[in-house]
């Protein structure tokens, strides 16, 4: 008898492990997968952005094409939330603040479509960085149309969908058993959605991390929140232990940028174009003067990462200059011969490359006039064909504020395709996409015609920088260039391709010989824990461009020094598979703002950038079938009953278990 | 302990001594002794003790109550000022909960 029913047990344990484990709770939900949310980031007095609550939040969906549409349900008298589900062509300043101040949403899913085209789209800052800013840089509202709804606590969770397939699947849903009689919801089941992006960290910077240190009577010491940062990249045109006691030529281009959505960081007018202009005018350059001559200037190329919160990267560097640790403290050659650090006043002219389109006028940005300025915007122009317009006064947010901010007679200027107001409509947002910069990929390794067309962004970022490299040589050298070397358009190509739209492109294979996923990287500078590999590929990319060839073949094992480190990379992006050793003077120094390292630092102070990440376990979207409150209450009502009438029986039980169950031995146990 | 096997005498000692324990920040300990030794003050048949026995459960039971009120109050007034009053709230936690 007993061996059937354990026979019997197993073959069912059988035939059930081979349909679906999955637990029944779990089956109640749909997951939906192409995400991305909005989550909470914090500054040294105020906490921005999203959080779900701890179990996740849900409401009912309601699915609209127009935001008009939402007062339908804003207007319904009854106890239920909504989760209203719109196209990003409505996700407006004034939507969201008009769901915020009402008490039946819960949450917002934003979808994509394209059925519009979006004018603009920001949700930064009018003025970017607006209190890390010199005086007066915010008399301009620089990005146009930005909402500034980056910078505000969103009391609600606020989801991306990108994949057509999920949104038809909340649409089909929400027709089925929503989209009717809107008076009887609360008496029927409806379709909802469970959004999950429960954030650790409240209030802000300096309290999320002292409650994740070990002080008091904290037992349970749990990570809240981590700083924003990653690293910079600094690259040398000339060895810096040849060229001690000269000045520099700083030319910058910044690496991040930023959207409402986590991993949806496209960034290509900002910072793409002009982090590609600066690789392409560096590899000019390298080609235009090959070795250091007696020169009185030796030049400097910087990337600076975290700008886009409050200048994370640019802050870090002028605080590490101002204690004279720039770019490595006290570090020594080979020959033991000291290398002195770069300081601010050995700063000869600072040229940065904001965010450059195809436009008929450059402007040249600067605070005041200087004759180093002067000099070089005379070159530019020669060089450029009267492209660029100087534009006094007020220079637009960018890296050179931190400089100024310390040092005001830093002589710098900002090239720009922008005057008062920025170029770009789609400032750090899921927008800032190739498309939006006009950039069409030329695949040269299918196509036959390696011809980029004339018009292009690549051919337009390819003259600027010959313009710029040319200008840049002449300042060096104070002398007029007589070469023909010129921007490699098909590099320029091939750059733009790699940071917007294949991380697995040619120049990223030939600088780390490896596959990469093909797909971009998204540039949110993010926690200062986690490293971006893309800052490492963008400072392998210029170090191949402003590097030395040693040798053919492999390098030698073990040659690095603080100096310069030593690089086994393809010989061009049209011969992959050869292999070169090359000897660069490129390294990276930290991002991370000092505010975190100096001890007892005034948060509310505002020197320095004081932004955090909150930690979060997962993001998640589920949707499923809400029943009706009678349903609920039925439910709960039957499983009292039984639980009540359990105990009851039980209860009897055990009282008459000497009349149910005869006992065979009549002794009583003893104690 | 089963108080029905106990002298008279012992339980008074007993209810006694819970309730000089009691006054070392131990509300709970008045609590178990005005529950305990309620049936001994209140319900049984007079006995010499139990007019003693009768005062130690009134006292720890008063005492037991006023801690609870104390207790309650305060318990009120910290989780809802916890946010509001930042490091000294976070100091004064053995676990702080997430995203508030």
């Amino acid at each position: 008898m007993r061996f059937y029913v354990n026979f019997i047990l197993l073959v069912a344990l059988i035939v059930n492990s081979q349909s679906n484990a999955q637990r029944t709770k779990d089956k109640m939900y749909q997951p939906l997968n192409g995400i991305a949310s909005c989550f909470r980031r914090m500054n040294g007095t105020h906490q921005t952005g999203c959080s779900s609550a701890k179990e996740g939040t849900t409401g009912v969906v309601h699915y609209v094409k127009k935001s008009s549409e939402l007062d339908l349900i804003l207007s319904l008298d009854n106890n239920l939330q909504y989760i209203p589900a719109i196209p990003v062509n409505e996700f407006t300043k004034e939507v969201v603040q008009k769901l915020l101040t009402s008490s039946k949403i819960s949450g917002l899913v934003v979808y994509e479509t394209n059925e519009t085209t979006i004018k603009h789209f920001s949700h930064e800052d009018s003025c970017p960085n607006r209190y890390s800013n010199l005086d007066g840089t915010c008399t301009k509202s620089w990005n146009e149309y930005g909402t500034g709804l980056l910078l505000e606590d969103l009391s609600i969770p606020i989801f991306y969908l990108n994949l057509s397939e999920d949104v038809k699947m909340i649409k089909d849903c929400f027709i089925k058993f929503n989209n009717f009689s809107y008076e009887t919801h609360q008496d029927r089941s409806l379709c909802a959605l469970e959004l999950s992006s429960f954030m650790f960290a409240a209030i802000n910077t300096p309290t999320c991390i002292r409650r994740g240190s070990n002080a008091n009577f904290n037992f349970n010491t749990v990570k809240f929140c981590d700083a924003l940062g990653d690293q910079n990249v600094w690259a040398t045109l000339f060895p810096i232990a040849q060229t001690n006691s000269l000045k520099y030529v700083v030319v910058s281009a910044r690496m991040d940028s930023s959207s409402m959505f986590s991993d949806l960081v496209p960034g290509a007018a900002s910072p793409v174009s002009g982090l590609v202009t600066l690789l392409s005018t560096a590899q000019v350059l390298k080609r235009m003067v090959p070795k250091y001559e007696d020169y009185d200037y030796n030049v400097i190329f910087v990337l600076f990462n975290g700008e886009s919160y409050d200048y994370i990267g640019s802050q870090r560097i002028v605080y590490d200059m101002s204690l004279d640790r720039y770019p490595v403290h006290g570090f020594t050659t080979s020959n033991n011969e000291t290398v002195s650090n770069i300081n601010l006043k050995d700063i000869a002219l600072y040229i940065e490359i904001s965010q450059i389109s195809q436009v008929d006028q450059m402007y040249i940005h600067y605070k005041k006039d200087s004759e180093e300025i002067t000099r070089m915007f005379n070159l530019l122009d020669k060089n450029n064909a009267d492209r660029f317009k100087k534009s006094s006064g007020n220079i637009p947010p960018a890296s050179l504020q931190s400089f100024l901010n310390e040092d005001p007679e830093i002589p710098g200027i900002v090239l720009a395709d922008h005057g008062d107001t920025y170029k770009s409509q789609y400032y750090h947002s899921i927008y800032d996409n190739a498309a939006n910069l006009q950039f069409n990929y030329v695949n040269t390794s299918e196509n036959s015609i390696k011809v980029v067309p004339e018009d292009s962004i690549q051919e337009y970022v390819a003259k600027i920088s010959t313009g710029l490299a040319k200008s840049i040589f002449e300042f060096v050298t104070k002398e007029q260039y007589n070469g023909s070397e010129k921007a490699d358009v098909l590099l320029v190509n091939e750059l733009f391709h790699c940071y917007l739209e294949n991380a697995n492109c040619t120049v990223h294979q030939a600088v780390q010989r490896r596959q990469f996923r093909q797909a971009p990287f998204n540039l949110y500078v993010s926690v200062a824990v986690v490293p971006n590999i893309v800052t490492s590929l963008i400072g392998l990319t210029l170090a191949w461009f402003t590097a030395d060839k040693v040798k053919t073949g492999p390098c030698d094992p073990d040659l690095n020094t603080d100096i310069y480190r030593y690089f086994n990379m393809s010989e061009s992006i049209s011969n992959l598979n050869s292999t070169q050793c090359f000897k660069a003077s490129m390294n990276f120094t930290e991002a991370k703002s000092p505010a975190f390292d100096i001890e007892d630092y005034a948060w509310d102070s505002g020197k320095y950038s004081t932004w955090s990440e909150s930690v979060w376990h997962d993001f998640s979207m589920r949707m499923f079938l809400k029943p009706s409150k009678s349903h609920e209450i039925m439910t709960i009502s039957i499983g009292t009953t039984v639980f009540v009438a359990a105990i009851a029986i039980i209860l009897f039980i055990k009282r008459k278990s000497e009349v149910l169950f005869e006992s065979g031995d009549t002794t009583p146990t003893n104690c | 302990m089963d108080l029905e096997k106990m002298s008279n005498e012992n339980k008074l000692d007993l209810c006694k001594w819970y309730f000089k324990v009691g006054f070392v920040f131990l509300p709970f300990i008045w609590a178990v002794n005005a529950i305990w030794f309620f049936n001994e003050a209140f319900r049984k048949p007079a006995y010499d003790e139990q007019k003693q026995i009768r005062k130690y459960v009134i006292f720890s039971g008063i005492g037991a109550i006023l801690w609870g009120l104390v207790l309650t109050a305060w318990i009120i007034t910290f989780q809802v000022n916890r946010v509001a009053w930042g490091q000294f709230a976070d100091d004064l936690s053995f676990i702080i909960p997430l995203g508030s």
